[in-house]
């Protein structure tokens, strides 16, 4: 697990997010594409990886790309997986 | 459409009959009365109804268009038609009226119905003059030429007629006969595409029953055989031209994908699909291409499926924005999943629904050229709009 899942930092607050339908407490205001990875898959080097999105502030939703981040909200959604199955 | 003993006899009768494109019955040169109580000449047209390859009989359609002005009998009264609007039947027939008498019970079969018809308008002309003739007797056909073993039996209205004709003389390929790649031909067979290439080295295995559509034999699973020929085999009973390419896409065999006129790429292997995008990005030719992205977690599977499009108007945000992914990832878990052909299904709806849109059979209002289905949310997030 990432350190900020364990170790809050002073003032940051407390959200509760969901990745991949599991509930967790993030302490940052952002979470990257690398930290849901991180979260998602403990370990994984590819970046072959579909994120999305829904629920964030003011209902905002869509797709994290490789090295972007997206503020956190309350109940915010979160899927992460491997891509490319047929 | 197989011989009908049925619509010979009303040519035997002296009837000019004539077959169009399996789905209208004419007979030509039909003398009635106009207003004036002039003798005229008009057409009495059928839809066919067919089950499989024969012609139906205990009719369930009892009326029929009339090309010509309007009937009258020998004693000045009209014959009231039930719809005076003009309608093009099929590119140069146009009707001008519908009739539509019944009989007590369904029409026994097409001599029948066309005789029983033939005579309500004809019989005053040959009241007024008893020489008026048929012409001689001929049946003759106009194929549709349609790449179907048979046909639809689905009168169209003129605009669905137009819209057909937006798939003739297309040729569509698709690279990956999995799952997904399986539905979409089940899809696409069903239109009226000039021809179907199918892309795959692999054979058909255990595993692909339970992932293609329809219930695949034993006997198609103990004779190893190349998936492509056996879907071509299967859907061949449906579309005409399918083609089986039992080959893996690689840099030495691309020129296969020339001809085409669009390309839905269906294959879970990431790192050929750079050549084969770069390649139809160089030819023109547009392509979708899909994927899932499966986990299990908490017990219960989530997935999100992926339908991104390229077409000559937009391509920038397959590579800046990585839409389609050209690097393997290690944690695919799809083999050692439970079977999801459903999902395999709504993806191939989501590309061949995509692929009609972009060629403008259905509208198209959000042009979106990606889109993400999140199956835990029930929520479809599309991306990459062209203005």
């Amino acid at each position: 697990m990432s350190d900020n899942l364990k170790t809050p930092q002073g003032q940051e607050k407390e959200t509760n997010i969901f990745v991949n339908t599991k509930e967790i407490i993030w302490y940052k205001k952002e979470i990257s594409f690398e930290e849901l990875i991180n979260i998602s898959f403990p370990g994984s080097t590819s970046k072959e990886f579909d994120v999305t999105y829904i629920k964030g502030h003011s209902d905002q939703e869509g797709e994290l790309l490789n090295g972007e981040s997206v503020h956190v909200h309350p109940n915010m959604e979160f899927i992460v997986t491997p891509t490319n199955e047929s | 459409m197989n011989h009908s003993p049925h619509i010979q006899k009303l040519a035997d009768d002296g009837y000019d009959v004539e077959i169009v494109h399996d789905r209208w019955l004419l007979i030509k040169r039909v003398p009635y009365l106009n207003k004036d109580l002039e003798i005229k000449y008009g057409i009495i047209v059928s839809d066919i109804e067919m089950a499989g390859n024969d012609v139906k009989v205990n009719l369930n359609n009892h009326p029929i268009y009339f090309v010509g002005e309007n009937p009258y009998r020998i004693d000045g009264v009209k014959l009231n038609p039930n719809n005076c609007n003009k309608v093009e039947l099929y590119p140069g027939l146009i009707a001008d009226f519908y009739f539509s008498y019944k009989l007590d019970r369904p029409y026994n079969d097409y001599y029948e119905k066309m005789s029983h018809y033939v005579h309500l308008f004809s019989k005053h002309a040959i009241r007024k003059d008893p020489s008026v003739t048929f012409n001689i007797g001929t049946l003759s056909m106009i194929p549709d030429n349609l790449p179907f073993q048979y046909s639809d039996c689905n009168s169209l209205s003129p605009e669905g007629n137009i819209l057909m004709q937006k798939f003739s003389g297309m040729k569509i390929g698709i690279i990956g006969m999995g799952g997904t790649g399986s539905y979409i031909l089940d899809y696409i067979s069903k239109t009226p595409v000039e021809e179907i290439h199918l892309f795959d080295g692999d054979y058909l295995h255990n595993k692909n029953a339970f992932r293609a559509p329809g219930a695949t034999r034993l006997e198609d699973l103990k004779n190893i055989q190349k998936k492509t020929d056996y879907f071509k085999k299967e859907y061949s009973r449906i579309h005409k031209n399918i083609i089986s390419h039992s080959e893996y896409i690689k840099s030495e065999n691309l020129n296969l994908l020339d001809q085409l006129s669009f390309v839905f790429i269906s294959i879970d292997k990431s790192e050929i699909k750079k050549i084969i995008v770069d390649h139809l990005e160089s030819l023109n030719i547009g392509f979708v291409d899909v994927g899932m992205g499966i986990q299990i977690t908490n017990g219960a599977i989530l997935c999100q499926i992926r339908t991104s499009l390229s077409t000559a108007e937009k391509r920038e945000h397959i590579h800046e924005k990585q839409r389609i992914k050209f690097a393997e990832n290690p944690n695919n878990e799809y083999s050692n999943l439970p079977q999801i052909s459903e999902l395999n299904a709504l993806n191939a709806s989501f590309a061949v629904i995509k692929w009609k849109k972009s060629i403008g059979f259905y509208h198209d209002q959000e042009k979106e050229y990606h889109s993400q289905y999140l199956l835990p949310n029930n929520k479809l997030l599309n991306n990459d709009y062209n203005p």
